[in-house]
C-alpha cells in the first residue's frame, strides 16, 4: 500500500521552503543548497542530476522542510547567496534605481520518488514574489513530497490548453462566463 | 483540414465538441447532429427535471424498471457495478431511495456521442461534457491533449480561472472529470451518512475513459480525502484534490501529468 504523504502545499509550505532556502538550512537527502543569483526571473540552466555527489541519492525518508538534522550545517557564506545580491547598499543615493529582484535556483533536491529543483524570486526587500520548478521529475510515476505538488501545479499554469475540467456548470453559468470573457476584449 | 466547434445545450449544461475533419461541412454537421441526438435521447429518458421522463415516473413509483426502455436497466446495472467498484461511495440511490443515476448518465451519454462521431468518420476531437473532458485517441492538436483544471469557483464568478494544466499526451489517460461544490452545490450526497464532507471542495480524476473519471470524481467528492488511498490503489487513476484550506493533495502519479512549462 502506498503512503499518501500529506502534502503541505499551501502558501505556508512554500513559505517555509523559501525561508529554509534563504537561510541556507541544509536540505535532507541532498547536499546543501547553493543558490546562484541572476538578475532575470528566468532561472538558469538545469544542472544534470549526475553532477551531485553520491550522497545525493534518493533517500528513503520523505523530505520535510525541517528534517535536515543529519547533514552538517554548511557554512553560512556558502549558503547565503553570492556577493552580487543587491541587498541594502549602505549609502544609497535616494533610491533612484528600481529595486532589482533576485532569482535563486536551488540544487536538485532528491526525495523518495524523484527530484525537484526550485527557483525562488525575491524582490529587494526580501519578499518572495515567485516560486517555480525548474525541474520536477518523478521516478516510477510516483511522487509524494511536500511543496513539489503545488510548485508543479503553479508552474504548469502558463501552458496553453484546449479544455477546462471543472464541476458541472449550468447552462446559465456557461453563458454568463462566456459573456464576461467577451466583455474583457 | 477544417476545424469545427459545436456547443449543445442538454441536461442543464453545455456540451462542446471541437475537432478537425476531412468530411464535407454537410457531413460534419450531420455527424454532430447524430452525436448530439444521443445526448438528447438519454436526457429524455433519464432526466429527473422532466416530469414525464421514464426516470421521473420511476421515482414516483408509477412504473417499474422492466417497463422502462431497456437502457434504464443497463444503466441501473452499470451503477451497481460502479457502486461495488468504489466500495459504495458512488451510489445512484438517494436517501429517499429513488434511483438517480445523474452522476453517470451525462458522461455515459457523452461516450455514446463520441462513438457516434467516430462511426461517422470524425476521429480527431475533444468532447467537453459540461466540464468533464474526453480526448479522442487520434487527437492531433497538442493543446487539446492539455486539459486545464478550473479553480474551485463557479465559471461565472469573478475568481474563475485555471488552477493548473495537465498534459495527457503520451500517457494512457483520455479523460478528466471534476466534482465539487462550486457550481451546483449539494448535488452530490453522502451515500454512507447524512452529512457531506466539507474538507475537500473539489476533486479532479484522470482516467482512461470519461465514465470512469466521472464516477470516481463523484465518489471521491462524496468520500472526501479518504478516497486518496483508494484511488492510489487503482493502477489507472490519478486525482487532484483541492482542500477547503486552499492546499492541494494528489495521488502519487499525478505530478508526472502536469504540463511542462515552455522554455
Amino acid at each position: 500500500m502506498r503512503i499518501s504523504t500529506k502534502l503541505a502545499t499551501g502558501l505556508m509550505g512554500v513559505g517555509v521552503l523559501a525561508v529554509s532556502f534563504k537561510f541556507g538550512l541544509p536540505t535532507p537527502s541532498t547536499n546543501a543548497l547553493s543558490p546562484t543569483t541572476s538578475e532575470t526571473p528566468a532561472a538558469g540552466s538545469t544542472p544534470s542530476p549526475n553532477s551531485t555527489t553520491p550522497a545525493a541519492k534518493p533517500s528513503k525518508a520523505p523530505v520535510t522542510p525541517t528534517g535536515g538534522k543529519k547533514n552538517p550545517k554548511p557554512s553560512k557564506p556558502a549558503a547565503g547567496g553570492s556577493t552580487t545580491t543587491p541587498v541594502n547598499p549602505p549609502a544609497s543615493g535616494g533610491g533612484t534605481v528600481a529595486p532589482a529582484s533576485v532569482t535563486k535556483t536551488s540544487d536538485v533536491i532528491y526525495y523518495r520518488y524523484g527530484a525537484v529543483q526550485l527557483s525562488v524570486t525575491e524582490n529587494a526587500s526580501g519578499a518572495i514574489t515567485a516560486v517555480s520548478t525548474v525541474q520536477a521529475g518523478a521516478t516510477g510515476g510516483r511522487q509524494g513530497a511536500f511543496a513539489s505538488l503545488k510548485a508543479a501545479a503553479m508552474s504548469a499554469q502558463g501552458s496553453g490548453f484546449g479544455n477546462v475540467s471543472q464541476a458541472t456548470y449550468t447552462t446559465q453559468a456557461f453563458k454568463d462566463a462566456l459573456d464576461s470573457a467577451l466583455a474583457k476584449f | 483540414m477544417p476545424q469545427f466547434e459545436h456547443h449543445e445545450e442538454c441536461m442543464g449544461t453545455v456540451f462542446t465538441l471541437r475537432g478537425i475533419t476531412e468530411l464535407s461541412a454537410e457531413a460534419q454537421s450531420e455527424a454532430v447532429l447524430q452525436a448530439t441526438n444521443t445526448l438528447h435521447k438519454a436526457d429524455t429518458i433519464f432526466s429527473l427535471y422532466k416530469p414525464d421522463s421514464p426516470l421521473s415516473r420511476l421515482a414516483r413509483g408509477e412504473t417499474s424498471v422492466a417497463q422502462c426502455p431497456a437502457v434504464v436497466e443497463q444503466v441501473w446495472e452499470l451503477c451497481e457495478q460502479w457502486n461495488k467498484e468504489t466500495d459504495g461511495w458512488f451510489s445512484a440511490f438517494t436517501h429517499q431511495n429513488t434511483f438517480d443515476p445523474s452522476g453517470l448518465v451525462k458522461t455515459w451519454a457523452a461516450q455514446f456521442a463520441a462513438d457516434k462521431l467516430i462511426e461517422a468518420g470524425i476521429e480527431d476531437f475533444t468532447l467537453n461534457a459540461g466540464g468533464d473532458i474526453l480526448i479522442s485517441e487520434k487527437q492531433s492538436r497538442e493543446e487539446f491533449w492539455r486539459i486545464a483544471i478550473g479553480k474551485p469557483v463557479s465559471i461565472a464568478s469573478e475568481g474563475a480561472g485555471v488552477l493548473t494544466v495537465l498534459d495527457l499526451k503520451g500517457t494512457h489517460y483520455r479523460a478528466v472529470a471534476t466534482s465539487g461544490s462550486a457550481e451546483r452545490g449539494e448535488h452530490i450526497w453522502n451515500p454512507k451518512g447524512s452529512k457531506l464532507q466539507k474538507a475537500v471542495i473539489q476533486v479532479s480524476v484522470i482516467a482512461q475513459n470519461i465514465v470512469e473519471a466521472d464516477v470516481w470524481a463523484t465518489a471521491a467528492f462524496a468520500e472526501g480525502i479518504g478516497s486518496l488511498k483508494r484511488i492510489n490503489k487503482q493502477p489507472n487513476l490519478e486525482a487532484l484534490y483541492v482542500m477547503a484550506d486552499g492546499t492541494l493533495q494528489g495521488t502519487d502519479g499525478l505530478i508526472a501529468l502536469f504540463a511542462k512549462p515552455k522554455g
